[in-house]
C-alpha cells in the first residue's frame, strides 16, 4: 500500500502520528523492545548467577563473602539485578494489562508491580554492594 | 497455546521467587547468624524442594524465552517446528535442572 497523502485508504491516523510511530499508548515499542533486550541480557547474566549460587551451595559464611567481594562477581550480580528486575516489571505489566480489566484495579496493580520490582532491586543491590565493599563482619 | 500460558505462569513464579533471592542476599549482608539461618532453611528438605522447582521453572522460562526470541525473528512458526521447540523446552529444562543440581550437590 502506497503511503501517499495524510490518510492512506482505510486509516484514521494522521501523517504526524505515523511519523512519530508512538501508537495509542504514546510510548511506541519501548516496552516491547526493553522486554526483549533484557530477555537477551538475562541469558548470560542468569547463567552467571546460577554458577555463583551453585559454587556457594553449603559453603560457610566467610567463603560466600569472599566470592561476592570479587569485583567481577559483584558487577555481574549488579547487572543481573538490573536486567532481571526490569524484565519482570515489564512482563508482569503485560500479564496485568491482559487479565485485569477493571481500570482502577489495573492502575493499582501496575503501580504495585513497579513498587515490588523496584523494592526487590534496591534490596538486592544494597546487599551485594554492602558485602562487596567489605562492610560485613567475617 | 498451552506453552504460552506456561511461560506466563513460570514468569510469575520467578517474579515471586525473587523474594528468596533478596532474602539470601540480605542475609549475607546482615552477618553470619542470619546467613546460617537462611542456609539452614534453604538446605532443609522443603527448602531444597522449593529451590529445585525454582531451578526448573527458571530453566523452563529461559528456554521458553529463547523460543519467543526465535519467533520474534519470524522463524519456527510452522506447526512441526513449534511442537519440536516446545518438546526441546520441556526436555532441555529438565536436563539443565538435573545437571545444575548434580554439580551443586557434588561441590558440597
Amino acid at each position: 500500500m502506497a503511503l501517499t497523502g495524510a490518510n492512506p485508504k482505510g486509516s484514521m491516523r494522521t501523517a504526524i502520528s505515523r511519523v512519530k510511530g508512538l501508537g495509542a499508548a504514546h510510548h511506541g515499542v519501548e516496552h516491547w523492545w526493553i522486554h526483549r533486550v533484557t530477555a537477551v541480557a538475562n541469558i548470560p547474566l542468569v547463567v552467571a548467577f546460577v554458577i555463583i549460587v551453585v559454587s556457594l551451595a553449603g559453603r560457610p559464611y566467610p567463603d560466600a563473602v569472599r566470592v561476592l567481594s570479587n569485583p567481577l562477581v559483584a558487577v555481574l550480580l549488579v547487572l543481573c539485578i538490573f536486567s532481571v528486575t526490569n524484565h519482570m516489571r515489564l512482563g508482569m505489566q503485560i500479564i496485568i494489562e491482559d487479565y485485569v480489566h477493571d481500570k482502577g484495579l489495573k492502575i493499582t496493580a501496575v503501580i504495585a508491580n513497579a513498587f515490588f520490582t523496584i523494592a526487590i532491586a534496591a534490596a538486592c543491590l544494597f546487599a551485594v554492594l554492602k558485602v562487596s565493599f567489605g562492610r560485613v563482619p567475617l | 497455546m498451552a506453552m504460552s500460558v506456561v511461560h506466563r505462569v513460570t514468569g510469575t513464579g520467578l517474579y515471586l521467587g525473587t523474594v528468596l533471592v533478596a532474602v539470601w542476599l540480605l542475609s549475607l549482608a546482615s552477618g553470619p547468624a542470619a546467613y546460617d539461618w537462611v542456609q539452614w532453611a534453604f538446605g532443609s528438605i522443603l527448602g531444597r524442594l522449593v529451590l529445585f522447582i525454582y531451578t526448573w521453572v527458571l530453566m523452563h522460562h529461559m528456554l521458553g524465552g529463547v523460543r519467543h526470541l526465535v519467533w520474534d525473528f519470524g522463524h519456527g512458526l510452522e506447526p512441526g517446528t513449534r511442537i519440536a521447540m516446545a518438546r526441546f523446552t520441556l526436555i532441555g529444562s529438565v536436563l539443565l535442572t538435573l545437571g545444575i543440581w548434580v554439580v551443586a550437590l557434588m561441590m558440597r
